[in-house]
Order: structure tokens, then sequence, then C-alpha cells
């Protein structure tokens, strides 16, 4: 074969057609047209509904306060519970918690909207110190995917100042979006049908309300009676023959047993490691970006299911305040809300979706206590 | 180095630039060179850098392979290169009665199948020895061994070289690097397709004809070849995977499911890759020949085997059958000599009772294939059976193909033999659940139908000629199947086992 010839095929019109019909899509894609069309509650979809709902709500609620975490915080505060304790105090709180956003996420999040509100004085982090440190050493597809929705380009420099053993093939996944929206796309041509009725129902039935979510689950992990993540696994195993309980069905069964695997996976060690050190080290990057605003971090714990709460030992927690604390230098010192015995000692699954989540019931104990605590905290200025 | 990894999306694009900036003999050894480079990039499964051996053989691989990224496993193909190399010589310059003749024919014989049979059989005899109890209940432990990839392919490939020498079919190779070449070519090192030294040749002579048809022609086979792969075998994976692992609990319709899904993805793995194998090739200006001719798409299994894995299925024929005898033999000879052609293939794809077993059934349904041919129903039925005849065998013999399958996929005969009585014996045919298998599969099988059916009609080379936007739908259509339904995870190609 002779270069010139491999040359010619590659200016070929066919092939220059081909390219142009991708990158016209391409496009399409990076001009955020299909971001309507997202498969609803997809990572994807989440982070652009959560952030447009809360910047297009200002008008209604210009928050004071903002929180920020995974989906502990989504699932576990009522916007509403906290403001309407609030009211006389003249704050107001909003949420950008996000289900599944790691650090770099909630940091590229902070980063893009905060100029969005300029009267935030406080950021609530929530944090689940019981739970495995959100500190992996590579990117996963879920993070990729919410990074490239806040801004892809910004997210290719991000995930290097983050420190993540970065693929060729994740900048890749960044810059084209026609590779981050690969399986929304996929869902769209099998499930072409029910992907149309959603973004009717979307249309038709708009949120009304200010915040983008409260927890409307009632499904509790109460009847299971769990002590133990050993206990969880062979309760609500694929092989269990324990009935499931009256409130409860087979998914919410398989949703506390995925979350029983992954509290067997969390560290036990109860001294300082490279994945503490990483944490710790990502998250005072974030710290940092919000401490240069003036704005003040409360890192707030959140309640959990009692069956794992015994894994959180002393020396853990210890871990924890040293962490954050240097992660809040010099901005501040360490400003702790610790709710993680807030819903009791003894077996709490009356207020625990699963392993990790609160339900509706825990969802609006909680906020209440938080709500209480921040009227402590704020109601006399 | 996969076909399907981003090494290899590096690598082609610099082999086609600095080796046609190349010429001549420096063309030559340059793709040497990088076939070296491609198989010794090759990780045998057994080396875990991070916990490598600490002494013996083991220690000496492991580091050579961490440390300064050589496989060991070159030396085989070396060493068979040289054998294959000199001995064809020898042959070729030894008189038509000299022993030297046959004595390095048999060199040749002995080194390829020796390599072969302690690689791929040594644990496989032990264990039949094993099973027949010879020595009072002594027994051999088994042995850790590693197959070095592409070891059949490349040890038959070599072989036939000198057999054909030794027949005279062909001429011996004078220049060293040339044979190498052809024993090393990267395209077909590790998976084939087996290419005849007289093909290899013709085309090593004429390499620099390559026109743009032909780069069109490549392109389109790459593309398709990496959608065969990654979207189609790597999705039916997930359903033959799901099956054969909870194949107790699977009822007798999840069980056909997916016996007849393993077919269809060995079938568009294997094919996949030799896509990829020929169109890369061509772009170096080799015309190799189709390794798959739409076997799914078959009236009988002896039309299946002449299109499925054809470089193989000639190999056995010509190097195994004919010498045996062929068909033009009594009737007892003619059997004797397909039983042991298909057994032989059975011991190719692999050591163990389940591959012999599968090797057993196809040589059972090509001899029922050829008495039932050769009775009036058969005759009455093929002159006035119609279309619809013609269909009813297309789907018998495909259900037949899958029945065989059972016993290629599956890790033991207890396993196939299980599942197999699943198969046969309706116990429950209750719609089944498909707990693992939604209309995303039935949809990319009903592609893969349509697929087959439109290439079948025309083959890749003229499939463009007419409409000039039939290749820009091809590549959008391919661009789009293989970013929305593509597996990404790299998967290995089945037939690197082999």
């Amino acid at each position: 074969m002779k270069l010139k010839d491999f040359l010619n095929f590659l200016v070929d019109k066919r092939l220059l057609l081909a390219l142009g019909i991708f990158f016209f899509f391409e496009i399409i894609f990076q001009l955020g047209i299909y971001r309507t069309f997202l498969k609803k509650n997809s990572y994807a979809a989440n982070v652009n509904r959560v952030t447009d709902h809360v910047i297009k709500s200002r008008d209604v609620l210009e928050p004071t306060i903002l929180i920020v975490g995974t989906s502990v915080a989504f699932e576990g505060i009522s916007v509403r519970i906290l403001n309407e304790q609030l009211a006389d105090t003249g704050e107001k709180v909003q949420s950008l918690a996000i289900r599944g956003s790691e650090l770099v996420v909630q940091h590229q999040l902070l980063e893009k909207n905060l100029s969005y509100f300029p009267k935030v004085h406080t950021v609530l982090h929530v944090l689940e110190p019981g739970m495995a440190w959100v500190d992996r050493p590579y990117l996963v597809e879920p993070t990729l995917v919410m990074m490239s929705e806040v801004g892809n380009f910004r997210a290719m420099s991000l995930i290097r100042e983050f420190e993540y053993d970065v693929k060729f093939s994740d900048y890749i996944f960044l810059a084209l979006k026609s590779i981050a929206y690969r399986k929304d796309l996929s869902d769209m041509v099998i499930n072409f049908n029910e992907r149309i009725k959603a973004i009717a129902r979307r249309k038709k039935n708009p949120n009304p309300n200010p915040w983008d979510y409260e927890n409307p689950n009632l499904e509790s992990m109460g009847p299971y009676h769990i002590d133990s993540v050993e206990d969880c696994l062979k309760i609500t195993g694929i092989n269990s023959t324990f009935p499931i309980p009256l409130g409860s069905n087979s998914d919410h069964k398989r949703m506390i047993n995925e979350t029983c695997g992954i509290a067997k996976s969390v560290p036990q060690e109860t001294y300082e490691t490279e994945n503490t050190r990483r944490y710790f080290g990502r998250l005072k990057k974030m710290y940092s970006m919000i401490g240069d605003r003036k704005i003040h971090v409360i890192d707030v714990f959140a309640p959990y299911s009692t069956a794992i709460r015994k894994l959180n030992s002393p020396e853990r927690m210890g871990i924890w305040k040293n962490g954050l604390s240097m992660a809040l230098t010099p901005y501040q010192t360490l400003d702790i809300m610790d709710f993680q015995t807030s819903l009791g000692t003894t077996d709490n699954g009356q207020y625990c979706f699963d392993l990790i989540h609160l339900n509706k019931f825990g969802m609006e104990k909680f906020s209440n206590l938080l709500g209480k605590e921040l009227v402590n905290r704020f109601g006399k200025n | 180095m996969l076909f399907n990894s981003v090494e290899f999306l590096i690598f082609f694009p610099i082999t086609i630039v600095i080796g046609n900036l190349l010429k001549s003999r420096w063309q030559k050894l340059f793709f040497l060179l990088a076939s070296y480079y491609f198989y010794m990039a090759w990780q045998p499964a057994s080396i875990q850098c991070e916990s490598r051996d600490t002494n013996g053989f083991g220690f000496i691989v492991d580091t050579l392979f961490c440390d300064y990224k050589i496989n060991i496993y070159i030396l085989i193909l070396l060493f068979s290169t040289v054998i294959d190399y000199y001995s064809a010589l020898i042959i070729e310059k030894s008189g038509n009665n000299d022993i030297r003749r046959k004595l390095f024919l048999v060199v040749s014989l002995v080194v390829n199948l020796g390599t072969l049979a302690f690689f791929k059989y040594t644990n496989f005899l032990l264990g039949l020895v094993n099973d027949l109890n010879l020595w009072n209940d002594f027994r051999f432990e088994a042995q850790h061994i590693i197959l070095p990839v592409g070891i059949s392919f490349y040890t038959f490939q070599s072989m036939s070289y000198t057999i054909d020498v030794f027949f005279g079919k062909i001429e011996a190779r004078k220049s060293f690097l040339d044979f190498s070449l052809y024993v090393a070519f990267f395209p077909q090192l590790v998976a084939g397709p087996i290419v005849r030294a007289e093909t290899f040749f013709r085309d090593l002579d004429n390499r620099l004809l390559v026109y743009k048809e032909n780069i069109e022609s490549a392109f389109a086979l790459i593309l398709i070849g990496l959608t065969r792969k990654v979207v189609f075998a790597d999705n039916l994976a997930k359903v033959v995977d799901a099956t054969f692992l909870n194949y107790q609990s699977a009822n007798t319709l999840e069980l056909w499911t997916g016996a007849l899904a393993f077919g269809w993805q060995i079938y568009f793995d294997f094919a996949g890759y030799t896509d990829i194998a020929i169109g890369v090739a061509r772009l170096f200006g080799f015309q190799f020949n189709p390794n798959f001719n739409f076997p799914m798409y078959c009236r009988n299994i002896a039309d299946h085997w002449t299109r499925w894995h054809i470089s193989f299925s000639t190999w056995i024929r010509d190097y195994i059958y004919i010498p045996l005898g062929g068909s033009r033999v009594s009737q007892f000879m003619y059997v004797r000599n397909i039983m042991i052609t298909w057994l032989f293939a059975g011991l190719w794809h692999g050591a163990a009772y389940h591959y012999v077993s599968w090797g057993v059934w196809q040589g059972v349904m090509l001899l029922v294939h050829k008495y039932y041919s050769d009775t009036n129903i058969a005759k009455t039925l093929n002159e006035k059976g119609g279309k619809l005849y013609e269909i009813i065998a297309r789907i018998f013999t495909m259900f037949c193909l899958s029945f065989g399958f059972i016993m290629f996929r599956a890790e033991n005969m207890d396993k196939a033999w299980y599942m197999m009585k699943g198969l046969v014996f309706l116990g429950n045919v209750n719609i089944p659940e498909y707990r693992w298998l939604n209309y995303r599969y039935g949809i990319l099988i009903l592609i893969c139908f349509i697929a087959t059916y439109v290439f079948s009609k025309r083959q890749i080379p003229t499939l463009f000629e007419g409409n000039k936007f039939k290749f820009t739908a091809f590549i959008v259509v391919n661009i789009y199947l293989l970013l929305l339904f593509g597996v990404t995870e790299s998967q290995n190609f089945l037939y690197f086992q082999f």
C-alpha cells in the first residue's frame, strides 16, 4: 500500500460524510439539546435536574445555607422541614446533594454553582463516617458521567488535580458526549415508548416545590430485625427463606442486601492508610475552594442503621476528626454536628430504608433534629 | 494484545505508517519485529506481576515479562520456525530416494506435534492414564503448564509448509526472513486463519499492489469484525454465561436459548476476529481467503463445514482426511476416516473429554447426513420439498449444531451431559422467566439475522457497489452499534484458548 492511497481514502467524501454525521450529533449533545431527554434518575439526569431546579427556584428560595453530599443527604434531609424550622431566623436552606457523587463531583458542582448563590455563608457537608471511604484511585463511570454533565472540559483538569490514575479512555469519555451518553442513548433506542411517555409525564407534572426532592419511601428495615451486616446478608440474601414482611417488597429486600454488601467492604482499619490520606487530601481541595469564598463549612455526621454503628469505633472517629481538621486548615477550625446516634442506639430499623439510607420517617426525624440544631446556631443572629 | 484494545489502536496505525515508509527487506524485517512485539505483548494468565514466582522457571518467566516485557513463549515460536525452515530446505535439496527427505519431514512433524502435545495434552494424557487406573491406584499429579497463545494455529501453519514442500506442492523458501514472517505475521498469529504458504508467499512477493478498493474493504472488514465481537458476541456472552452458570435451575427453553445463543456467540466472536485479521492483513497487501461464510445459515452439517472455520476444515481435509483415504474407500474405512478426522478436530480444540465428544458429535452428524442424503426420501424431499423443506432443514441443522455446542462450552462432561438431558427430555417447558434475558437481546438477535441475510447475499468487497452512500450508511450504523450496544470491558476472543 502506498501512504498516498491511504491518505486519499481518509479524505474520501463518503468517509467524511459518515464522520460529519457523527460530529453533527456530537455537537447537538455538546450544546445540551439532549439533556432534557435523559433517562429519569440516571446519574446525568440527576445532576442536571437538581442543579437546574435549584437555580431556577432562586426567586422563591435564595439559600444562605447549602447542603452538599451524597444519597445519604439526598434521602435523609427534607429541605421543606429545615426551611419551616428556620423560617423565623431569616436563614434559607437549599440542597445540592446528589446520589452517588464522589468528592470530586461535589467539588465541581460547588465550583460551578456557588456563584449563583451569593448569600450562602454556610455549607452543610453531610458525611457518612460509618461507610467506606470514597477514595477510589481510579475513575468509575457514574463519576465520569456526572462530571461530564457539570462541565466536561473543566472535568479533564479536575481529575488530575484530584490525583486520580487517569487513563486515556477517561479523557475520551469526558471529551465526547456521544460516549458519555452511550448507555442513555442505548436505553432510548430500546425503551423508546417508555422514555417518550416519561418525558410527557414530566412536562405535564412539573415540580411545584422550590426543592428538588423529598423522600417518599415508607418501607423500613424494622420488620427485618437486622443486628449486624452478617445478619443482614443472611436474612436478605437470594437464598434466604425469611418471608418478605408486610410493607416491604422484593426490590426493597434486594436494596437492603446491596447496601449490606457495600457495608461488608467498609475498611475496618482504625489507623491512617493510603486510602484515608487520599480521601482527606481531596477533601482539603474542596474545602479550600469553599474557604476561598469565605464560606463556613459544618461537617454533619448523618445517622444510619444501628446494624453498622459498631463498625465505627472511637479510633476510626479519631481519624475522621483529625482528617477533617487538616482539610479545614487554615480557613477554620473543625465544626461538627454529630447525629450518628440521634435515631437511637439500639434497633433503629423503623427509620431506615436500608443500611445506609433513611426512610420517610427517618428523614422527618433527622431533619427536625438538624433544623433545631441550626435554629440554635443561627437563631440568635 | 487484543484487537479490541486501546494498545492495538495505537500499535496498528504506527505499523501501517512505518511499514509503508520502508522498502523491501527492511519492510519485512519491520513487520516481523512488529509481529514478535504483538505476540510478546500477550500476558499469560499465569503471570501476576504483583505476586510473581520467587524461584525456579516461574521466576525467570515472571521476571522477563514483568521487568523487560519479554514473553518467554516467543522462544517456542522461534524454535518451530527454525526447525521447519531448515527441514524444508533439506527436504527440497534431498533426492526422491534420499532417506533425509523422510527423516526431516518426521523431524518437523515430531517437533511441531511434540511441542503442541507437551503444552496442550500433557495433563489430558496424565488424566486419561489416571482414569484408566493402569498402575494400581498410582495417580499422576497435574502439571502446571501454560498453553502459549496461538500455538495450535502457528504449529499447524508451519507444519503444513514442510508437508507441502515434501509433496512438491511448493518450493522451500530460501529467505529465513520471509519464512519467519509467514509463521509470525501478527494479524493471523494467535487465532488464525491458518494461511497456506502458497497464498502467503504469493502475496508477499506482490505486496505493494493495494488499491483504494482494498483499503475500503479492509476498513469495512475491521469495522464489522469489531461490531461482531464487541456488540453481538460480547452481549450474547451474558445470556450464555448466565445459562451455563445456572444450568441446574434452568428449564428446557432456557437451556435451548443458551445453547443457540452460544452458537451465535462463538460464530460472531471468531468470525469477528478473523474479519479484523483479514482486514488488517489486506492493508498490508495480503489477500487471505474468508474463514467463515455464514455458517449458521446452512442446509446441513456438510454445508456447515464448508462455511465454518474454513482454513481449519480444509486443513484437516487436506492433511488428515484425504491422506487417510477420504471417501473413495470401503464403507468401514470411510466411517473410520470420518471419525478419526473429527476426533482429531475435537482434540485440536482442547485437551478434554468434552471437546473430544464434540468432535465425535460432528463426525456422527456427518455420517448420519451422508447416509440420510443417499436415501430416496431425502432425494424426493430435496427435489420437491421446496422452500419450506429448506427452511426446516436450516433450522434443524442450527438446533443440531447448538446441541453439540453444549459439549464445546461446558467445562466438563458431567455438566454437558446434565444440560443435554435437559435439552432432550422436556422436564419443564414452562415459558421461562428469562431472569437474565430482556428484549434488548431479542433486538440484538434480530439484527444478527438481518445482518446475516444482507451479508450472505453480497460479500463485503462488492457490498458498496452501486449507491455511493451505502458505504457511509455502513460506517454510521456500525459506529452507533458499537457506541450504543458495545461491551466496553475488553473481552478475550474465545479462540485464543486454542
